[in-house]
């Protein structure tokens, strides 16, 4: 073995060693961040009341034990639902299906979003259609969905596209436009190009509004993803959701509607932390 | 006057909101309401064709209408209906949830059996034509699935050279749909919603009466619906099933005629096929079922 060989390995298992320990740290920051909002001092005094009712009023029977499971029933069903019914399937689909109408719309409507917020004859053009278009509620969508694109995973993805498109679309604009004419007016008198003001100035400008939108998109696009996988396939947690409703199985709704709800505040918790890296100058706020 | 001007405004719309309020109604309407206190839920189907001929004869009950049996199911436990036609599946769930147990089985919707083999719309194959094709069926072990390997040998198809995908009938037709299948093999019921919808059938046997395996016992295999009532209003929907068994005595052309008045479907697709009947619980539903869960009308 040569001696550079030597040298090149232990760089690079020393790269490979920071990397794990960025990772690491990184990983700590983002838990802390996260379960430490949920398990703060003050809303473990509402939470913890609110689960002593939960478990109390079924067991007392003031409220029907079947119609209302307490939480230990739930986290029981939940074990026998992981055993019984391959859960982790079931999870896989869902986020297959959310993951990509979700990056689908974010890669439509952030550029367009963009470039109507920077640009006044964009603007004049597209931002009427959009208005028009955006209040119509997705699920009235379905039918010409099916239509277009049959029953199956592309209609699925094209649904949850449109619950996240529109929140990012108009917060990115809204965004772009807000954009302080006197940072624009800096970057201009130092020879900045259109490029490097978009991409040093506008987007960095309306970032949090970017972030906003796309945690309303993140819960718009969870009430798509359990309409849509209504319609074709028999996977996914709100296939499961709507299955045990159908069958009167109120503990296994429960236990998908706990899950959904658990998915969506850890997106919004990742999304959360992306704004802590990208836009540092909006900590404390 | 700014002030007298937002008076006034609030004044008239006061008077507009309580004119609206005391209208006068119609007092016919009061009488058919009161009549009209049996309310029976339903979700559109074909196979509902008893209940369209008896409510077509001018019968004083109200039908609400539902997206699904589960919601048929839960106005049923809320009190918010005094019958409801459910999925046979979902029914025999139904009827052991909570707040089921204040229900009782009132009659059946059946239709015959049969074994259909369905496939998609936009395949334009033959029996011969579907080696290797993925096909769905209920179970291996299954009489549709005996009879059909039988028959499929005499017209050249290898059954072994299907790819069977095992699931239940309600499922399959969303299958069908989204294209993850290329046939189904069905009951009579479910090729009547097949072709409905556009697919093509290719195989067709009438002969196959369910229950010669266990997969299908046959006081179930060929029920669609069970009519569920609330036992509170049992009394109100006797009526009902008086004119649910009349009807189900009607020529099967006046029935098809209903069927297609209310859904829209041409009654020329209705033809080839035989009706659904409606029939009070069985001896056999019964001892299923359990006595105190039916409503025994004999």
């Amino acid at each position: 073995m040569s001696v550079d060989s030597i040298i090149n390995d232990s760089a690079s298992s020393r790269r490979g060693l920071r990397w794990w320990n960025l990772l690491v740290r990184e990983l700590g920051v983002f838990l802390r961040a996260s379960f430490g909002s949920v398990f703060s001092r003050e809303f473990l005094t509402v939470l913890i009341p609110l689960l002593i009712l939960w478990e109390a009023l079924p067991r007392l029977g003031i409220v029907p034990r079947t119609l209302v499971p307490p939480p230990s029933a739930v986290v029981s069903t939940f074990r026998d639902m992981v055993v019984d019914l391959n859960m982790a399937e079931h999870l896989s689909s869902s986020a297959t299906r959310f993951g990509a109408g979700f990056l689908l719309a974010l890669v439509t409507a952030f550029p367009i979003g963009v470039l109507m917020g920077w640009n006044l004859f964009i603007r004049k053009h597209a931002l009427p259609l959009f208005q028009i278009l955006a209040p119509v509620p997705p699920p009235a969508w379905v039918p010409i969905t099916i239509i277009l694109f049959g029953v199956g995973l592309p209609m699925q993805i094209f649904l949850i596209f449109l619950g996240v498109f529109y929140p990012i679309l108009f917060n990115t604009y809204q965004g772009i436009k807000e954009t302080d004419p006197r940072y624009l007016a800096s970057a201009r008198v130092f020879g900045a190009s259109e490029f490097t003001l978009i991409t040093r100035v506008y987007i960095w400008h309306a970032l949090g509004s970017v972030i906003m939108g796309i945690k309303i998109g993140i819960a718009l696009g969870l009430i798509m993803l359990v309409i849509a996988e209504m319609y074709g396939g028999r996977s996914g947690i709100g296939w499961l959701l709507l299955e045990a409703k159908e069958y009167f199985q109120i503990d296994r709704m429960v236990v998908c509607m706990v899950m959904l709800g658990f998915i969506g505040w850890f997106l919004i918790e990742v999304m959360k932390y992306i704004e802590l890296k990208l836009a540092v100058w909006r900590i404390g706020r | 006057m700014k002030n007298r001007f937002w008076k006034i405004t609030g004044l008239l719309l006061i008077v507009i909101l309580s004119g609206t309020g005391c209208s006068d109604r119609d007092p016919s309407r009061n009488v058919s309401s009161q009549a009209a206190n049996v309310r029976v839920g339903y979700s559109p189907n074909p196979l509902l064709g008893p209940l369209y001929a008896a409510e077509a004869r001018g019968k004083a009950w109200q039908l609400i209408k539902f997206g699904t049996g589960g919601d048929i199911g839960y106005s049923l436990i809320s009190g918010d209906i005094d019958a409801g036609f459910v999925e046979t599946e979902k029914a025999l769930k139904l009827i052991k949830a909570p707040g089921g147990e204040k229900l009782k089985v009132a009659g059946a919707i059946q239709f015959p059996y049969g074994a259909t083999l369905v496939v998609r719309k936009d395949l334009k194959v033959r029996l011969s034509d579907l080696a290797g094709k993925k096909i769905a069926a209920l179970e291996a072990d299954c009489i549709l699935n005996h009879q059909f390997n039988k028959d499929a040998k005499r017209h050249g198809l290898d059954p072994k050279s299907l790819k069977f995908s095992y699931m239940p009938f309600a499922d399959m037709l969303p299958a069908l749909e989204s294209k993850s299948i290329d046939g189904a093999l069905v009951k009579g019921a479910h090729a009547v919603l097949a072709e409905l919808q556009g697919h093509k059938i290719i195989y067709q046997n009438w002969d196959i009466k369910a229950g010669a395996d266990d997969c299908c016992p046959p006081s179930i295999a060929q029920t669609e619906y069970f009519l569920l009532v609330r036992e509170q209003a049992i009394e109100k929907v006797k009526p009902l099933i008086t004119a649910l068994v009349a009807a189900t005595e009607l020529p099967p052309s006046e029935i098809r005629k209903v069927i297609s008045t209310r859904l829209g479907y041409p009654q020329a697709a209705l033809e080839q096929y035989p009706t659904a009947s409606f029939a009070v619980v069985s001896e056999d539903q019964r001892k299923l079922l359990g006595e105190a869960r039916c409503l025994l009308t004999r």
